[in-house]
């Protein structure tokens, strides 16, 4: 069983501390006896310093950092591993990766201090209100993003877990899919590290040819879909955004109508698929 | 008298023995408990995970005479299980996380209430987005690392 380990944590330190809405996370390290020092490096974004059965230490953040958003996450994702149990005992915890990755599944531990600083800076409490408020928009999202102080990518991830609506998120590098994040009722497998297919919102931002839209547009479903199971002319609606620090794209896509095909084996005998293999989905 | 009630007996002369002098567990609170053990350079987390393990180890002879576990036993274990311990559900969890923060948080306030017998090294623990380390990254780490131990010996140095 895996449970929101950093989740839960987040939340216990936001009851503790009886924060209310959004989260000055320099206030909680603040709080904790943590120094934030901003530092002029290159060989990391953000380092923990401390010492075993002290209850104090420091928080290095790269200074370079150009979003402030990042420069919070990081000061989050800190914390976090200063109060996860279990992050004390390892002597370097470390990530390498790029901007706005979130692909590092396997690390359990980078993922429980990424779930921490995402439940810190963006609490449920807070945000799945403003999420149904409106429908999917990348509007919601960077307005979230600001108000939390948070990235974009971070936001962007925490509105697939808390927005009600059958939506994606796919950044992009170089035409290519890096990582996507699917709400639950978003049923479809998205590639990573494919090409984006020309006539996606995506692509044309790329190659230049197009300007980011206000809100989501209707795309043909299966330029980023498994067309097996589409019906035919099915679309979605994707809005995408160029990230110039970031040479990246993030897409929104919402399934806003039906798209799939009656599948055949719904109907079919139990007896033919007697382990329910039909009702296993794979998604991100 | 056998040998079995002669060891309960003496249990039971001792519990009254140190009732008497140190009062009975109702008359002092956890957290007091905590800060004397602590002044006293015990840490009670060290000795509720010795206990606990020992229990367990009682408890595994139960368990693999498929006996069930006697009342006391049952609540001992479930009352030390230690909080590194893995919780089986969410519930769990969040009550294990909650007692950690406020053990955390509670450190956090009062900084210089640690006891320890040799001075500790700051140094990195955690890196988020490490690439390899310039000697000016390093620079720049141990002085943050200096000025911390320049904290800590502060109070304590004087």
């Amino acid at each position: 069983m895996k449970l929101p380990t950093g989740q839960i944590y987040a939340k216990a330190m936001l009851d503790e501390l009886g924060v209310v809405g959004v989260t000055d996370v320099r206030d909680v390290a603040a709080q904790l006896e943590l120094e934030v020092s901003e530092v002029e490096v290159d060989g990391f974004d953000g380092a923990l310093i401390r010492a075993e059965g002290v209850s104090f230490g420091a928080i290095a953040v790269r200074r370079g950092i150009l979003e402030e958003g990042r420069k919070n996450f990081t000061i989050a994702h800190e914390i976090g591993h200063y109060v996860l149990p279990g992050h004390d005992k390892c002597d370097e915890v470390c990530l390498d990766s790029d901007v706005g990755n979130w692909s590092d599944a396997g690390k359990q531990l980078e993922r429980e201090a990424d779930e921490f600083a995402a439940e810190l800076l963006i609490p449920t409490s807070y945000a799945r209100p403003r999420f149904s408020e409106t429908t999917p928009s990348l509007q919601t999202i960077s307005a979230l993003a600001a108000d939390c102080r948070a990235s974009l990518s971070a936001t962007a991830w925490r509105y697939c877990d808390l927005a009600p609506y059958a939506c994606a998120i796919v950044w992009s590098k170089e035409s290519r899919i890096a990582w996507s994040r699917a709400s639950a009722e978003f049923d479809f497998f998205i590639e990573w590290g494919k090409y984006l297919e020309k006539g996606t919102f995506a692509r044309d931002l790329f190659e230049g040819c197009k300007t980011e839209g206000d809100s989501p547009s209707p795309v043909r479903a299966d330029l980023w879909l498994d067309s097996r199971r589409l019906n035919e002319g099915a679309e979605i609606y994707e809005q995408s955004m160029f990230l110039r620090n970031y040479r990246s794209v993030l897409s929104l896509l919402w399934i806003k109508e039906p798209i799939s095909k009656q599948d055949d084996t719904e109907d079919l005998l139990p007896e033919l698929d007697p382990f329910g293999l039909d009702s296993v989905k794979r998604r991100h | 008298m056998n040998k079995k009630s002669n060891i309960e007996d003496r249990r039971s002369r001792l519990n009254k023995l140190s009732e008497a002098v140190f009062g009975g567990p109702e008359q002092i609170s956890r957290e007091e408990a905590r800060e004397l053990l602590r002044s006293a350079g015990i840490d009670a987390d060290t000795i509720a995970d010795a206990v606990y393990a020992r229990l367990y180890k009682q408890a595994q002879e139960y368990w693999m005479a498929q006996k069930p576990l006697p009342p006391l036993l049952k609540k001992a274990i479930e009352d030390l299980r230690p909080s590194t311990a893995s919780p089986r559900n969410e519930k769990e969890m969040a009550t294990q996380a909650k007692a950690r923060i406020e053990r955390v948080v509670g450190q956090s306030r009062h900084p210089d209430a640690w006891i320890q017998s040799t001075t500790p090294a700051f140094r990195p623990s955690a890196y988020r987005g490490k690439k390899k380390l310039s000697t000016k990254d390093e620079s720049a780490l141990d002085e943050i690392a200096k000025r911390l131990s320049d904290k800590l010996k502060g109070p304590q140095g004087s």
